[in-house]
């Protein structure tokens, strides 16, 4: 379980990398084509078609990231207050609430990336297929929700910890990140 | 049930889920998606899951939050931050308040190349809050300065809430951070006077540093050049029409990499960390938009807003009476969340009533950051407050709050100018 879960967090972690590195390149071709425009008068065509299939692909491999690390803005007053059982509850509660989410958002997404593969949109200027980027979406979005379920299986076992009275059993969380309030 | 009411139990339903952890941008999400298969059917909502993430995450004018994240982790990872406070120091170090006037210049320097208030509060805890308690300034003090210096990430432009505000209230970007200018000098100079005032009351609590020849202040301002050149690109680029916004993100971010690198900062771990840090916060801002455009589609087919406008014209308040007791809302509400959350939560509800008054959408956009920058000083979860005290846990809450006070008048008097005089926001851009 230990192994598994250090896998995965790792290739959340490589995954979105590898997309920010991707929106550094998009950073190098916009900038190439801002410079090359305004002193040469000849834009590289077709950025801005790259820009919008690369972006969503860009966003959705950080989500899973975003999760495994529990990075999204969230108030914890209620638990710091309450103690930290109940602490443990909310954020199992919170975690379901959250793998709910995501899971629908990447059912509907299989959906969505078919039609577009269905339809044959492509983009205006490069002509390019737009549905591999959106299926590649879907897939980062599954995987968001599979890392989610990891997170929620996290918190059922420290939860049960606590319950216990065990702390040794309690796995280690992430401290809260310095966004969260 | 009418569906005004459903969007009210949609409101509280809202609240109540941040209340219990679950993230702000999922608990909008989730009752934005069930309020709005209430009145529209299951089908209807479960599609809007797909197509406002997907249409959010395709959007060119949103790809600037990310381009401007990482343009500022860069930024600080080729140690801008500790170059632009060495310049502010060499040149306003030795006034009265010395270091902390340092850094408020110095934070705003940054600000203008980081769009985020705490990415500047964490940067300046790091780089200027250690230089203040060595000098002997006190910890509640010199976390109080670092505190308020953070809201400037957020009025100085280039700023992420207010590319977000722009999008999503269908404004143009430049024309919001036209409208920024003057109201981030007044910052400036409110929090400058603030400290001249404490530091001329009890030079003991700052302490000034000894002045600097000329010829090495001048040495100072060239040790800036990367920082100076970067906001030159990216401010200038925007300004003078030679590039779009999206463009001079990008070009900031290709400078910003090249500026790292090529002074040897950027090693294999950093980038890295670059990266994994500009791309987790990137997405912090995306789940919460993914709530609030699916919110703000529950919002509109309730009708809640119209009822709200309703309501506040039967109650014969005036527009500038309706504008105090929304900075009464603001001020609280800043407390509790963080700068994105507390403008998108209220923005579908609020914007209506704004509009109806006959407003302009970019002076409260702009009144709004700053509301919100306040927010983020005030008990009892002043975000930047929390966030020092999590880096300095030697230094109390308390001391940091008292540190914070006057900075706290200062903001108010701020709101109370930009409030009273929308021109101090809406010229610079009638004339751009």
């Amino acid at each position: 379980m230990d192994a598994l879960d250090r896998f995965v967090r790792r290739a959340t972690l490589w995954l979105a990398l590898l997309g920010f590195a991707g929106l550094l390149l998009l950073a190098v071709m916009t900038s190439l084509d801002a410079l090359l425009r305004s002193a040469f008068s000849a834009p590289l065509h077709g950025v801005n078609d790259v820009s919008a299939v690369v972006m969503a692909v860009v966003i959705a491999s950080c989500i899973p990231a975003n999760l495994a690390q529990r990075r999204n803005i969230a108030v914890e007053v209620l638990g710091g207050v309450a103690g930290p059982r109940t602490h443990r509850i909310l954020t199992l509660f919170a975690g379901l609430v959250v793998l709910a989410f995501f899971g629908v958002m990447a059912w509907k997404f299989i959906p969505y990336a078919e039609g577009m593969y269905l339809s044959g949109r492509r983009t205006w200027v490069l002509a390019w297929p737009v549905w591999p980027w959106w299926a590649a979406a879907a897939l980062f979005l599954v995987f968001a929700a599979a890392v989610q379920a990891l997170n929620v299986l996290q918190d059922v076992i420290a939860l049960k910890g606590a319950f216990a009275d065990r702390p040794s059993a309690v796995p280690q969380t992430r401290p809260l990140p310095e966004g969260d309030a | 049930m009418d569906p005004a009411s459903v969007a009210l139990i949609g409101f509280a339903a809202m609240f109540a889920l941040i209340a219990l952890h679950v993230p702000i941008g999922v608990a909008m999400g989730v009752v934005g998606l069930a309020g709005f298969a209430s009145m529209a059917g299951w089908n209807a909502a479960l599609t809007l899951l797909a197509t406002e993430p997907a249409s959010t995450m395709a959007s060119l004018d949103l790809a600037v939050i990310p381009l401007f994240m990482l343009m500022g982790s860069l930024a600080a990872a080729g140690g801008l931050a500790k170059d632009i406070f060495a310049t502010a120091e060499a040149l306003v170090g030795h006034r009265p308040g010395g270091l902390a006037a340092t850094t408020i210049v110095a934070s705003a320097g940054f600000g203008a190349v980081c769009g985020s208030a705490v990415a500047t509060t964490a940067t300046f805890g790091r780089v200027a809050l250690p230089e203040m308690l060595a000098r002997g300034y006190s910890g509640g003090s010199s976390a109080g300065v670092v505190a308020a210096g953070g809201t400037l990430g957020i009025i100085v432009p280039p700023s992420s809430i207010m590319v977000l505000y722009a999008v999503l209230t269908e404004q143009s970007v430049l024309t919001m951070f036209s409208a920024a200018m003057i109201p981030a000098l007044l910052s400036v100079v409110l929090y400058l006077s603030a400290i001249w005032i404490v530091a001329r009351r009890n030079p003991a609590l700052m302490p000034g540093t000894d002045k600097l020849p000329l010829r090495d202040r001048i040495r100072a301002i060239g040790r800036s050049w990367g920082a100076i050149l970067l906001a030159i690109i990216v401010l200038g680029g925007i300004y003078s029409g030679i590039f779009t916004v999206n463009e001079a993100a990008a070009i900031g971010v290709v400078f910003a990499f090249l500026f790292a690198l090529g002074r040897g900062k950027l090693n294999r771990q950093t980038f890295v960390e670059v990266l994994s840090d500009a791309s987790v916060a990137t997405v912090m801002i995306y789940v919460i938009v993914f709530g609030a455009m699916i919110f703000s589609y529950f919002v509109s087919l309730s009708g809640v807003s119209e009822e709200i406008i309703g309501g506040i014209d039967a109650l014969g308040l005036p527009p500038a009476g309706v504008i105090f007791l929304l900075i009464l809302v603001y001020l609280f509400l800043g407390a509790f969340f963080d700068e994105v959350a507390a403008v998108v939560v209220t923005l579908p509800f609020v914007l209506p009533i704004i509009l109806s008054m006959g407003y302009d959408p970019i002076w409260w956009g702009i009144l709004n950051v700053a509301l919100i920058g306040v927010g983020m000083l005030t008990p009892p979860i002043g975000i930047n407050v929390m966030l020092l005290n999590a880096m300095r846990s030697d230094i109390s809450l308390s001391a940091i709050y008292r540190g914070i006070f006057a900075f706290f008048l200062a903001d108010c008097l701020r709101i109370l100018i930009l409030a009273v005089f929308p021109q101090v926001t809406l010229w610079l851009p009638s004339i751009l």
